[in-house]
């Protein structure tokens, strides 16, 4: 699955992008492009760690003398200044080669994961981890699964994306 | 005589470091899982960190903040070093030639010392400065040095993998 096989009307959009000044200057350097993607993997790890404690504990592994309410409300603005940091890296890694994330297999799926995750973190997530009780009900452990499984997928296909 | 480049050499050849080096799927899955065990280890360090800083949870006492965490902590850090131990056995000589591993060595080292003289010290008397705030100097200062160094750690982890 890649945007060249299933959505090859999108190619416009990535032929400009291939063709402006960002992507020039970006690909111009050497050095740009790993210091991106370091700072990109270090946005990851404070997110995904962030928001797989708040997952654990809406699941009752682990802070169990704090309420998911009380955790969220501390990690929200670190998982807020993660989440900007890592879409502006990100964009700026997208820059770097337009053409060859059209035709990546894992850059598709990647995307479709990220906007899922995105949408159901500050919708249903966000409703499951207002819940300012020690006991968390079903429903609350099931959207932590979902949780997980999104944002893993992220990060299973921006790994696969240099493999496939 | 013993030498690390002679230690890395034997490494090296054991058959358990070549089939992960020649293993396509083996090695990205490793680097995932790496990359999945430092996020689960990084995130509950940066909490207890800035609680020692003085930033987040500052209405629970130390204490509480540490016990809440640790377990966590412990866990991320056993699945990565796990893993890491791996990494590094499929390609010591790599590693041994590469600045940024050294750096990484080097780092991992201070943080370690870092922990070591923090919990051997200041943290043993942390029931007397439980609730003050601001927490004493030196608990400010191993949180401060904690967050720079681990960070650290993962930037040179990452720019090793370039072969720059």
């Amino acid at each position: 699955m890649s945007f060249s096989s299933l959505l090859p009307w999108t190619i416009p959009f990535f032929r400009w992008c291939d063709q402006t000044w960002l992507c020039n200057a970006i690909k111009g350097t050497t050095w740009v492009f790993p210091l991106t993607e370091t700072i990109h993997i270090l946005a990851l790890v404070v997110l995904l760690g962030s928001i797989m404690l708040l997952d654990f504990r809406l699941l009752g592994i682990g802070i169990r003398n704090w309420t998911p309410w009380r955790i969220a409300n501390e990690l929200r603005r670190y998982i807020l200044w993660a989440l900007i940091v890592i879409l502006v890296t990100g964009w700026l890694l997208f820059m770097a080669e337009p053409m060859k994330a059209y035709d990546n297999m894992a850059f598709l799926p990647k995307m479709a994961f990220l906007f899922s995750a995105i949408l159901f973190h500050y919708t249903i997530f966000r409703k499951a981890s207002s819940i300012d009780k020690f006991y968390t009900p079903v429903a609350a452990k099931f959207a932590a699964l979902i949780s997980l499984f999104l944002w893993f997928g992220i990060g299973v296909m921006g790994r696969a994306i240099g493999f496939v | 005589m013993f030498s690390i480049l002679g230690f890395c050499q034997w490494l090296q050849d054991t058959s358990i470091g070549t089939q992960i080096r020649e293993s396509t799927l083996v090695f990205p899955v490793l680097e995932g899982s790496h990359l999945l065990g430092l996020a689960l280890m990084i995130a509950p360090t940066m909490m207890y960190d800035l609680r020692l800083v003085g930033l987040l949870w500052t209405t629970d006492p130390v204490t509480k903040v540490k016990w809440q965490f640790l377990p966590i902590t412990f866990t991320g850090f056993f699945f990565m070093i796990s893993t890491g131990v791996l990494l590094f056995w499929s390609e010591p000589i790599k590693c041994y030639n590469s600045l940024y591993f050294r750096i990484k060595v080097i780092f991992l080292i201070i943080a370690g010392l870092n922990a070591l003289i923090f919990h051997s010290t200041i943290d043993r008397t942390a029931s007397q400065w439980d609730t003050a705030i601001p927490t004493p100097t030196r608990a400010r200062i191993a949180g401060i040095c904690s967050l720079i160094t681990w960070t650290m750690v993962i930037f040179a982890g990452r720019y090793t993998a370039y072969n720059l």
